[in-house]
């Protein structure tokens, strides 16, 4: 098997001659009557969504709180608008009616105009959720990831604004590859949040992962318990149905790892399920939406389970552990974030609230590039109509702020006289029309933007 | 179990690499200038690959299995159960048999299509040596539980695969190659050799 990460693994493509090789001196033991080569590929195993809820008790208290949008850097394909379309679930107490159910989780690095859509949009303002914390490890040294990705989602107002500053420093002070957060750090600002343990990459899911029977995980779960509060810290159970998850957190009720300790040490459940997409149909269709290649061997899911469940399907799915889950998450009333001058300032009223507009400007920007030239050459016209076609790709795709999202990038990076942005691609293309003349480029748009991912 | 843990908790057990992801003490052991064969020896899991050893309780010969397939590949459902995750709920899905002369490439290929299209596979591998050169017919699961010598089989069989992934340069290059035993066979004591994953 072979992987770069750890997280994917695809199955050694051996050489024939090898393949014989191995066949023929293996068929030299007596015993052996046959020999198979897996030829299976492991999907790769750590998308997390997350909920919580109290499936027992009543459908009326459940909420999404964790949701992956199409700005998901990870691999959202849940549309902003289809989401609050669907709008699963009532609303939390206190939440108003005309707001969505979802808080919307930023994954690692959402891009500050997405996220000003966000801000931008009414119905999609309350209970964003921006945590991600991540550690910066021990004092004065940065270690990879060694500290937990948590889910953290404001109670409070001033929980609000300490996720904010959360966010904020741990893009000024804590970048290391991505935003990070130290137990330190989230100690200082731990008033007014709640605290999921977070996915399989956790500390707390790692440690228990590695089955030790020491007091490592109870430990690393108390230090956040005693942090937060014992109400506001959850072990996320999830249940994708992923190999990794079933071991930490899941498969049979009796043994899952995560709900005993929660129970030994009195710590409250959140229960993490699908939510990728806004809907469960068109499973096979979400790997296209991440990889347009023709590559037969291209990633895949390895479960169907990403979606945006209902309180109903969420409940369904626990009735099966006997011991039934613990209360609701509680602590869920929905905050209504302020808006401050400040915040404000850093969502530019320009920056289109719908979908329509996000078209509009998208539009716009790309006449503005390519207007000037009014040559009327077979090459002209032939890139005017391949820049259309681009056009009406991602605006299809629903990727039209993406787009406008990867344009401000490069122009901005080109302005400040940085060589980066795209690279020059077969396609004379949209994102070469859009940047400044004298800058224009061969490139890609939809390429770039996944080239920016990375 | 419990006198480690009593261990732990007076501090005398030191584990200086606990804290280290794979890569990293790789990165350690080249600096402390450890053998090559050392640092980048592939992970593999105690005792002794015990756990890669497959037990049987029942007789269970393969079974025909109905799907459309390319010409000359031909296949058969082995009754072991292995594990993935099905819905909601940890499950034991059946290993599919491929038989036919395909490269590493198309076998993949048709591997991710049928565990995409038959919820009841979650692994395909592909048959690349039968005694007598029969395909899969006649094969079955037979009641096997974990023996020495078993064990003892499956570690010449681990060891041959390394030496021979070594032998064509390979080794570096592959993440991870499991060996696992499989209780099938023409008869009670005869074994099936399950390469990689």
């Amino acid at each position: 098997m072979n992987s770069r990460d750890g997280m994917t693994a695809d199955f050694a493509r051996l050489p024939a001659a090898v393949v014989d090789d191995l066949a023929t001196s293996l068929a030299a033991l007596p015993a052996v009557d046959a020999v198979l080569y897996d030829v299976t590929n492991k999907p790769p195993a750590t998308i997390e969504l997350g909920v919580s809820s109290s499936p027992m008790q009543s459908h009326a208290e459940f909420v999404h709180l964790h949701v992956h949008s199409e700005y998901s850097l990870l691999d959202g394909a849940a549309q902003l608008e289809k989401l609050v379309e669907e709008g699963q679930g009532p609303a939390l107490p206190g939440h108003r009616a005309d707001r969505p159910r979802q808080p919307l989780r930023r994954h690692r690095l959402l891009p500050r105009r997405a996220e000003g859509r966000h801000q931008a949009d009414p119905r999609l303002r309350a209970l964003r959720g921006p945590g991600r914390t991540e550690g910066a490890g021990l004092a004065g040294r940065r270690l990879r990831g060694r500290q937990p990705p948590h889910g953290a989602r404001a109670r409070t107002r001033p929980g609000y604004r300490n996720l904010i500053k959360l966010v904020s420093k741990a893009y000024l002070e804590g970048f290391y590859y991505k935003p990070r957060v130290d137990k330190e750090l989230l100690a200082q600002h731990a008033d007014g949040l709640l605290v999921l343990s977070g996915c399989l990459n956790s500390e707390v899911s790692r440690l228990i992962s590695r089955r030790r029977r020491d007091a490592g995980p109870s430990e690393a779960a108390g230090w956040y318990q005693e942090v937060f509060g014992k109400d506001h810290y959850f072990m996320e159970v999830q249940a994708h149905g992923l190999d990794e998850q079933v071991q930490v957190t899941g498969g049979d009720a009796r043994h899952r790892p995560s709900h005993r300790r929660a129970r030994r040490r009195d710590q409250r459940l959140a229960l993490s399920r699908g939510g990728s997409r806004a809907r469960p149909r068109g499973a096979a269709l979400h790997p296209d939406r991440l990889d347009a290649s023709n590559d037969p061997n291209r990633w895949q899911f390895s479960t169907e389970e990403f979606y945006v469940k209902s309180a109903e399907e969420m409940a369904r799915g626990l009735r099966r552990d006997p011991g039934g889950l613990p209360q609701h998450a509680g602590g869920g009333r929905a905050v209504q974030p302020r808006r401050s001058s400040s915040a404000a300032s850093t969502c530019r009223a320009t920056w289109c609230p719908t979908a329509t507009r996000w078209r509009a400007t998208s539009r716009s920007c790309a006449r503005e590039g390519l207007a000037p030239p009014l040559r009327r050459d077979a090459r002209a016209t032939r890139s005017r109509r391949g820049s259309a076609h681009e056009l009406a790709v991602i605006e299809k795709m629903g990727f039209a702020g993406y787009f406008l999202v990867v344009w401000d990038f490069i122009r901005y990076a080109r302005a400040a006289g940085h060589r980066g942005g795209p690279r020059p691609r077969l396609v004379g293309g949209l994102a070469g029309g859009l940047l400044p003349r004298h800058h224009q480029h061969r490139s890609h748009p939809i390429r770039a933007a996944r080239s920016s991912d990375s | 179990m419990e006198r480690i843990q009593k261990l732990i908790e007076q501090g005398k057990v030191i584990e200086p690499l606990v804290e280290l992801y794979k890569d990293e003490v790789r990165v350690l052991g080249e600096q402390l200038r450890l053998p090559h064969e050392v640092v980048w020896r592939h992970p593999f899991p105690g005792p002794g690959l015990a756990v890669r050893c497959l037990g049987g309780e029942h007789t269970a010969p393969v079974e025909p299995f109905a799907m459309a397939l390319p010409a000359g590949v031909s296949v058969a459902l082995v009754p072991v159960r292995t594990v993935g995750v099905q819905g909601d709920e940890r499950s034991y899905s059946n290993l599919l048999a491929l038989d036919g002369a395909l490269d590493a490439e198309t076998a993949g290929a048709l591997a991710r299509r049928i565990t995409n299209e038959h919820r009841s596979i979650n692994r395909v591998a592909l048959v690349v040596y039968r005694r007598g050169g029969r395909g899969v017919d006649g094969l079955a699961i037979h009641p096997a539980t974990l023996t020495p010598a078993r064990v003892a089989l499956l570690r010449e069989a681990d060891d041959l695969v390394t030496r021979i992934v070594r032998k064509h340069g390979l080794y570096d290059a592959i993440w991870q190659f499991p060996v696992a035993l499989i209780p099938l066979g023409e008869a009670s004591g005869r074994e099936t050799i399950v390469l990689g994953r």
